[in-house]
């Protein structure tokens, strides 16, 4: 019974999350300056987990490019920045966009900054949590095209005492932020807060109204 | 007799778990066909690519996944932007220069946003060859830009 109510309520998670859509947010200047090239800079960590932006940064380009655009390679833009003396996302952060059109070619730049990204224990139920601020800005101008923040939690627990210390202590073991990671970059970029589809996307120009 | 009985109850019970599990994929199912659109590019495992390199600091496995999701795009459909120039950065690191140039070549042609960073990678590596380079050895043809 339980189990019944539990997929139902998936069910319909999955499908709110997916398809719903709530509210407008102003696009305007996303529109005025509509890029055809993205490039994702090293991620700043804000959690104390140090990990965390090697795990995340696997999980950026798949769900960016299928919105339709062009997502430099994350793992060149890299060793590229490394090599021109910016081996910190800190530093990346602070550079003036123009700085990513000459070096790059890039329309706009996303940075991403990783809010929090840790395991929380009570008592016997344990919460997995990731969070990450993401600020699209134009490299022409170095204005905000788009800013969003998402978070996804993962609680695991329930009505059995020793299956859920079992599963409390193989977390604390193992815990695996990268279905997480995945989950947030793959909702972060969709309608209706997500970004509008690039040229690359069929709905290119055509999905104002989902926004 | 109890043993039959008990036998049958315990298949019945795994089948019983089998079956949610049938359903939660069915809903789930649902749920991704009614929303999801289908994906514009074959990723193959870029992603296991990526993850080999920057959590398991795996180069050589990094650069096999690569390949196999280069060959396999290839083949269905269009290859996703940038894995050509990462496969051709990643020759690039370990000397083999020609087709390294080539890959950024096929990157530049498949995605023209990409072609200022391309042409710059490339003219870069021709400079080096030219003269006679082993000179930057950090493994990025980063000269010419300042940060």
């Amino acid at each position: 019974m339980n189990w019944r109510a539990l997929f139902v309520g998936c069910g319909l998670l999955s499908l709110l999350a997916g398809c719903a859509s709530v509210g407008k947010r102003d696009l305007s200047t996303f529109y005025a300056h509509q890029p055809r090239s993205i490039i994702v800079v090293p991620v700043v960590n804000e959690s104390p987990e140090v990990t965390a932006p090697a795990v995340f940064i696997t999980t950026i380009t798949v769900p960016l490019a299928e919105r339709g655009y062009y997502v430099f390679p994350v793992y060149l833009t890299e060793l590229l920045l490394r090599d021109l003396g910016l081996p910190e996302a800190g530093l990346v952060h602070q550079l003036p966009s123009q700085r990513f059109f000459d070096l790059f070619g890039a329309d706009a730049v996303l940075f991403v900054t990783i809010k929090d990204w840790s395991t929380k224990y009570l008592v016997l139920a344990s919460s997995v949590v990731v969070e990450m601020e993401y600020v699209l800005k134009d490299t022409r101008t170095g204005t905000v095209l788009w800013q969003s923040k998402q978070q996804v939690a993962r609680n695991s627990g329930g009505s059995n005492p020793i299956a859920m210390a079992v599963s409390a202590a193989l977390n604390a073991l193992f815990t695996d932020y990268l279905p997480l990671a995945r989950q947030a970059n793959n909702q972060v970029f969709r309608p209706p807060d997500g970004l509008p589809s690039g040229p690359y996307h069929p709905d290119h120009g055509k999905d104002r109204d989902r926004f | 007799m109890n043993g039959v009985n008990g036998q049958c109850r315990a298949w019945l019970a795994n089948h019983y778990t089998l079956w949610q599990y049938v359903c939660l994929g069915l809903v789930i199912g649902a749920g991704l066909a009614g929303c999801a659109p289908p994906a514009l590019y074959q990723w193959g495992e870029y992603e296991d690519s990526l993850y080999r390199r920057y959590v398991k600091e795996d180069i050589a496995g990094a650069e096999a996944y690569l390949r196999e999701t280069l060959v396999a795009a290839e083949l269905k459909s269009r290859v996703p932007p940038g894995v050509y120039a990462d496969y051709g950065f990643l020759l690039y690191r370990r000397g083999d220069y020609v087709d390294a140039m080539e890959k950024f070549e096929q990157e530049k042609r498949a995605f023209p946003e990409s072609a200022a960073l391309m042409s710059k990678l490339i003219e870069r590596i021709q400079q080096q060859r030219a003269t006679g380079g082993h000179t930057e050895q950090k493994g990025v043809p980063a000269g010419g830009v300042q940060p």
